[in-house]
């Protein structure tokens, strides 16, 4: 946005457990599944992808992640390599994935004032270059 | 210009095909320019809220009061809400890259 042309800036955030109460079950496993689909993510490895009440459990070859309110446990031994390599992988997306939904809650909420136009954009957050969502509208 | 800001009403909406009942608060600008309204959703759950506009800076106030309202209606817990700050020189804000930027 040309900043220099706005008004008036207010910030706000939502709580951490906002954010977990998103990532349900229902919502995150089939995206997980998708996930493990991607070329490059498994190495031929066996999968099992299971609903455990209301966290999801993975099993990658020898590593068993449990994933439960956006947060991800994972059960390997010591200094695997390949265990770090899964739970980086499937945290991210967990994050991506709160992030996102996030963004769709704000647009929906917003739908009442008019049509809102959303892109992605890369801004600088005082000095850390972040990719977030923005939503635009005009109010006649 | 005067801002009216309606009070808050129950309405059934389609939102991508989903049917909800939300909250709809409905601003009106008597003899208005328009006001454009940028919202930055940010990693872990902040945003950014922007007024911009032929408007001063009481009429953003009251825009973005009523953004926040709205937000807060249809069940978003903000944890923290930060002042209504007039955009001047040591506002830290985002700024989008490459995008157009006169210092300030």
């Amino acid at each position: 946005m040309p900043c220099n042309l706005a008004v008036s800036i207010t910030k706000a955030a939502v709580s951490e457990a906002h954010l977990r109460a998103i990532l349900t079950p229902e919502v995150i496993l089939p995206l997980i599944e998708a996930y493990l689909r991607l070329p490059g993510v498994l190495h031929a490895e066996r999968v099992t992808l299971q609903r455990q009440g209301d966290a999801i459990v993975v099993t990658v070859g020898r590593v068993t992640m449990t994933i439960r309110e956006g947060r991800v446990e994972t059960q390997a031994t010591r200094g695997d390599v390949r265990a770090q390599e899964l739970t980086d992988g499937i945290s991210a997306l967990v994050a991506g994935i709160a992030d996102a939904l996030f963004a769709q809650q704000i647009r929906a909420a917003l739908t009442p004032f008019g049509t809102v136009a959303a892109e992605q954009v890369t801004v600088d957050n005082d000095g850390v270059s972040q990719v977030v969502t923005m939503l635009t509208m005009t109010l006649m | 210009m005067e801002l009216t800001v309606f009070t808050p009403q129950q309405v059934t909406v389609d939102n991508d095909g989903f049917s909800q009942v939300v909250t709809m608060l409905m601003l009106h600008m008597e003899g208005g320019n328009a006001v454009e309204l940028k919202v930055y959703v940010m990693p872990g759950g902040s945003v950014q809220i922007f007024v911009d506009g032929q408007v001063s800076f009481e009429q953003a106030q009251a825009i973005t009061q009523a953004v926040m309202a709205q937000l807060q209606a249809s069940g978003i817990a903000f944890r923290e809400i930060g002042t209504v700050e007039q955009h001047r020189d040591g506002v830290s804000h985002v700024h989008i890259t490459g995008g157009v930027h006169v210092r300030h």
